[in-house]
């Protein structure tokens, strides 16, 4: 189950290249599966929406919420709460 | 999340391909559930509210879950997102919810939260991986600038099309997230003796963005924005403090990037303050119901959308997360388990 403990802990990653290898084909797989489907659904079945519809104030949204998603979120705070909780306790 | 001194290349390369993903499948799915078949930026800007629901839920597993796992989450979670959105929140009962309070911040922590909690509590020793750097701590206040100077964009996204409802949108939004920042350097340093906590100043300060959502459109005035902000940015420091430690130390839910802090209170608050709010501007045209019912619709969201959100969450966690076939041993918050790493 998931909440065993770890044998690998922090100490020695020798054996975690075979885990990374073992999950690769399906890994892969998913991957390659939603771009093959993406692709087919797209391709056969959506078109571009009329320029009417366009507008470049638009585009700029589009662009700031793929920095807040990219950059934004990726580079957001962590939080390791029990080392803070002890912290806060004693 | 490069906050992780071990882990940021997992916590902005897995950004990059769970956002390129989600996206993806939400472009079909979406489009599909509204008969549309024409891609718009419109469209575009609906898949990128899909990835940021999917991100807030991976705050709360990130290090934890593998890759593949995340990957699968990504995919089952554009579906629920959708039906969540289309049929219910704006289908069913037409609530009001321009900025994605209740469909993606309260959707996605709680959706995030419920899988973590089927993942089950975090008793690795590799969670000592969990530690920051003082450079990954000043990369993720910069994450949080980015956030906050972005998020009037997010907020009024969908409303670049009339200049009234887009003024009020920028303007409560970002008199919130004014009023959220305040708070939150106010009661850090209260709460800390003095000194400001890293952790409250680079979340809750965004408070403010994910509380004034539902209403951002509503002619509420500035100062009553502004009081939301400050109520948004409270609830997140206090959740910070208090609220985090007790739900890992009680009931096993580890929650890696508070987002129940910043995504799960203030969406609350937001949620239930749009309740009383929709009376400020009874005459919106944007309204779908009258005065005398859309509070009663309001509230009927916020409730369908924790339903929706804890349910499904729950559901694939268990399924993709809390399957023992799907378990792998490895060090948690650790790059070099899924990275080419330099010797």
């Amino acid at each position: 189950m998931s909440t065993e403990k770890s044998s690998l802990l922090n100490v020695n990653y020798s054996g975690t290249d075979d885990i990374a290898a073992q999950m690769s084909g399906l890994l892969g797989k998913v991957i390659l599966g939603v771009q093959v489907v993406a692709a087919a659904v797209i391709f056969l079945m959506f078109s571009y929406d009329s320029v009417d519809e366009y507008t470049t104030q638009k585009y700029i949204i589009f662009r700031d919420i793929m920095v807040m998603l990219l950059l934004g979120f990726g580079y957001r705070k962590l939080y390791f709460h029990s080392k803070r909780f002890e912290s806060y306790t004693n | 999340m490069t906050f992780l001194e071990k882990y940021g290349l997992s916590a902005v390369g897995l950004t990059m391909l769970l956002t390129a993903l989600n996206m993806e499948c939400n472009l079909i799915i979406e489009n599909l559930l509204t008969g549309s078949f024409t891609i718009s930026m419109e469209s575009l800007i609906n898949a990128e509210f899909s990835a940021a629901t999917l991100l807030i839920s991976f705050g709360a597993l990130i290090g934890r879950a593998t890759p593949l796992q995340m990957c699968v989450l990504a995919i089952a979670e554009s579906l629920f997102y959708a039906l969540n959105k289309v049929f219910i929140v704006f289908g069913l009962f037409n609530a009001e919810d321009v900025g994605g309070t209740l469909t993606i911040h309260m959707f996605g922590a709680l959706f995030g939260l419920a899988a973590s909690y089927a993942l089950g509590p975090q008793n690795k020793e590799s969670a000592s991986n969990n530690a920051a750097s003082k450079v990954s701590d000043v990369f993720a206040l910069v994450g949080t600038t980015l956030l906050w100077v972005y998020w009037p964009s997010f907020v009024g996204a969908t409303e670049s099309g009339d200049d009234t409802n887009e003024m009020h949108c920028l303007i409560n939004t970002i008199m919130s997230l004014i009023g959220s920042t305040g708070a939150a350097f106010y009661l850090s340093q209260y709460l800390n003796h003095g000194k400001f906590d890293a952790v409250h100043i680079q979340n809750s300060t965004l408070a403010g963005g994910v509380a004034i959502g539902a209403t951002a459109r509503l002619a509420m005035g500035p100062g009553v924005a502004f009081m939301v902000g400050l109520a948004a940015g409270s609830v997140s420091v206090l959740g910070y403090f208090y609220s985090s430690p007790y739900l890992e130390e009680k009931f096993g839910l580890y929650d890696t990037c508070g987002v129940a802090n910043l995504h799960g209170y203030p969406s609350l608050l937001g949620g239930l303050l749009s309740i009383f709010l929709v009376f400020l501007d009874s005459d919106a045209d944007f309204l779908m119901h009258g005065i005398g019912s859309q509070f009663i619709y309001q509230a009927l969201a916020v409730a369908s959308t924790i339903v929706a959100a804890i349910s499904s969450g729950y559901m694939t966690g268990k399924l993709v997360l809390g399957n023992p076939a799907s378990f792998v041993d490895v060090p948690d918050y650790e790059d070099a388990v899924w990275w080419v790493m330099e010797e």
